[in-house]
């Protein structure tokens, strides 16, 4: 397995903030589905942020498929696809409209783009209500468009934070096993969710980051079986990070 | 696509300026049309019934501005208690006193004084002493304006001085006749002097302005700066909801999507602009109102281009309260207020030539009173939009400080 992302020793300090969000972090992520795991504040959202370019200035380096950031990020941007935890969708356009309207910022062919639109609207079960308005739509619906507004250029890969949450257990099981799908074809994924089963069932490898640093990584189900009294991987993120409320 | 489906944006792109100047306009033609139109009654209680107490009468009548009730001349009798009583009662807004013998002590005082001037001349000298005075009292419902009731006051004044004018020639003119044995009756020519009231540009050669001339540029602009309550409201909408870090994220650069949204809002001012003169030329006279008056074609072309920088700094604005405010709420309370006192200050809601000088010099500080001016120009002074390059670049300058006060604004949230 190739290297997608390199992060090397990389620290960030917010303005607002005395303590580092990301503390000399260090983490490779390799293809396949990845799972980045992290209580609140441990600096999930900073790595994502940086990932996609939206934050510059950093200390250490990241290269994201040997392209360095933040310098050559118009070069990764056509190569990764964004589904943020907000459902990032217009609540008066149609579930067509939207995904046409975001699809068009990659200045891909139109008829492609239709294409995909259909494929996708099919393969998740909203094709029958693609005319109608998001704001018509229920929240396993939103989260399902929200998803494929981030496949439709055809990422080489996807980044998904909390995707499943809020969503109905048949919504939420159609959107995981149309990763797995998705993985089976070309398409890398990094997930960053608190839900530890959806973790479990979808990402090969998983990453444990707490205040900024990373605490541990490896291969799911090896670390599960790694650590005495753990039956899951909930139960080796609460070993790891403590009971301690995370507010 | 976006703005079309954001009805309440559209309500109030379209729908309150076409209100506004509708309403505006209206209020305005029938307060204009209730002074033209004989609608303020007014007593006359003419104990004169002479010279004066006929002049004042007859020049009031002229005016066209009142409905004159005469009394005593026509046998009712009436006192200055009564009259003023109407007056206060609400029956009339004014009442006006013309004491007994007004003419007549008009006539005795001009008598003495040619007898005290002209001795030498063979006029027999006066020994009387005696001062003449005569007072005309009027009285005003408490609701008049001290505009309007200025205008009244010298309106009779000036009605007074003529009668006296005249008075005094025919007197004199009687006298030197006597003296010279001369037949010609005109030895002093009246009215040398006339004034005549013309405005200047476009309707110089046409009539005064309109209500229609001042409301449809005067609200055009207050409509374009409401832009901000349905842009600034999507800035934050695409904060708050994802879809920023989404558009971020993407390969066209953020600048240029702004560029974008900040092109189709402006283009909306125009499309505002040339809806608000085609309901002033076609539809406002059906409602019997003024027509606006647009001096030829190309005068449509100078009202789209000085628009265009209108709603340049319209947008601009927008963006920097879509990028401080941190929730809709707070961007359309913050906007819709701002922009209402930029107008106040600017000369949208009173004109600025009755503001006092401190107010004068904060209007210059509004890009509504940079906007109206410029259309004023255009509207009013028939000007073309070249000469409109003073209003043109600072309505550009306040865009472009807009832009990147916002930019800087978002840099350092980010970092």
């Amino acid at each position: 397995m190739s290297e997608i992302i390199k992060i090397q020793a990389v620290s960030k300090v917010y303005k607002a903030n005395n303590f580092p969000s990301l503390n000399n972090l260090t983490l490779n992520i390799n293809e396949g589905i990845t799972g980045i795991l992290g209580p609140n504040g441990a600096g999930k959202t900073t790595l994502i942020h940086i990932v996609t370019g939206l934050i510059k200035k950093f200390d250490g380096e990241v290269k994201c498929f040997d392209f360095e950031l933040p310098k050559q990020i118009n070069k990764i941007k056509p190569l990764i696809g964004i589904v943020p935890q907000e459902i990032a969708l217009y609540d008066d356009l149609t579930a067509v409209e939207n995904l046409t309207f975001f699809s068009s910022l990659y200045r891909i062919n139109k008829k492609i783009i239709l294409q995909n639109i259909n494929n996708y609207l099919t393969d998740l079960g909203l094709f029958e209500r693609r005319n109608d308005k998001i704001k018509n739509f229920s929240g396993g619906m939103k989260r399902r468009v929200n998803l494929i507004c981030g496949l439709l250029h055809k990422p080489q890969l996807l980044l998904l934070d909390e995707p499943t949450v809020g969503v109905d257990v048949q919504s939420k099981k159609v959107i995981l096993e149309f990763l797995k799908k998705l993985n089976n074809k070309g398409t890398n994924i990094i997930y960053t969710s608190h839900l530890m089963e959806d973790v479990q069932f979808l990402c090969d490898t998983v990453n444990i980051i707490d205040n900024g640093e990373l605490i541990e990584c490896g291969k799911t189900d090896e670390l599960i079986t790694k650590y005495e009294n753990c039956n899951n991987l909930e139960d080796v993120f609460v070993h790891l990070t403590g009971k301690a409320l995370r507010d | 696509m976006l703005i079309l489906r954001d009805r309440v944006g559209l309500a109030l792109l379209f729908i309150m300026p076409i209100s506004l100047v509708i309403i505006m306009t209206l209020l305005q033609d029938s307060t204009f049309k209730a002074l033209e139109e004989e609608n303020i009654k007014i007593i006359i209680v003419d104990n004169d019934r002479d010279i004066v107490g006929k002049s004042i009468i007859a020049g009031l009548d002229s005016s066209n501005m009142f409905t004159v009730k005469q009394l005593n001349a026509i046998g009712d009798t009436i006192t200055v208690e009564q009259a003023r009583q109407l007056v206060s009662d609400g029956e009339y807004k004014m009442a006006l006193v013309i004491p007994k013998k007004t003419t007549r002590t008009i006539k005795q005082a001009i008598s003495k004084e040619i007898k005290v001037q002209m001795p030498s001349l063979g006029v027999k000298r006066s020994k009387n002493n005696k001062k003449y005075n005569s007072q005309i009292n009027i009285f005003f419902d408490p609701v008049i304006k001290a505009s309007f009731k200025k205008a009244i006051l010298g309106s009779i004044r000036e009605i007074i001085a003529k009668v006296q004018t005249q008075l005094v020639f025919k007197s004199y003119t009687k006298t030197i006749k006597k003296i010279t044995g001369r037949k010609n009756d005109n030895l002093f020519p009246l009215d040398i002097v006339s004034v005549s009231e013309k405005s200047i540009g476009t309707f110089a050669e046409q009539k005064l302005p309109t209500s229609t001339q001042h409301n449809v540029p005067a609200w055009t602009v207050f409509a374009i700066f409401f832009i901000v309550i349905p842009l600034s409201g999507q800035i934050i909408f695409e904060k708050t909801e994802g879809t920023l870090f989404r558009l971020k994220t993407t390969p066209v650069p953020y600048y240029m999507l702004m560029l974008s949204k900040i092109l189709l809002f402006t283009l909306i001012s125009v499309i505002q602009s040339i809806l608000l003169v085609l309901i002033g030329i076609y539809i406002l006279p059906l409602m019997d109102m003024p027509q606006l008056f647009i001096k030829d074609i190309y005068q449509i072309f100078d009202i789209i281009i000085f628009t265009f920088f209108i709603g340049l700094a319209a947008t601009g604005y927008s963006v920097l309260i879509g990028t401080i405010a941190n929730n809709q709420h707070q961007a359309a309370i913050f906007g819709s207020l701002s922009v209402v006192i930029l107008a106040a200050i600017g000369g949208i809601w009173v004109p600025i030539y009755i503001m006092n000088s401190f107010m004068l010099a904060l209007s210059n500080i509004s890009p509504l009173n940079w906007s109206i001016n410029g259309f004023y120009d255009i509207f009013l002074r028939n000007q073309n939009v070249l000469s409109l390059y003073p209003e043109i670049i600072k309505l550009t300058l306040f865009f472009v400080v807009s832009l990147i006060i916002s930019a800087i604004y978002e840099k350092r949230k980010i970092v």
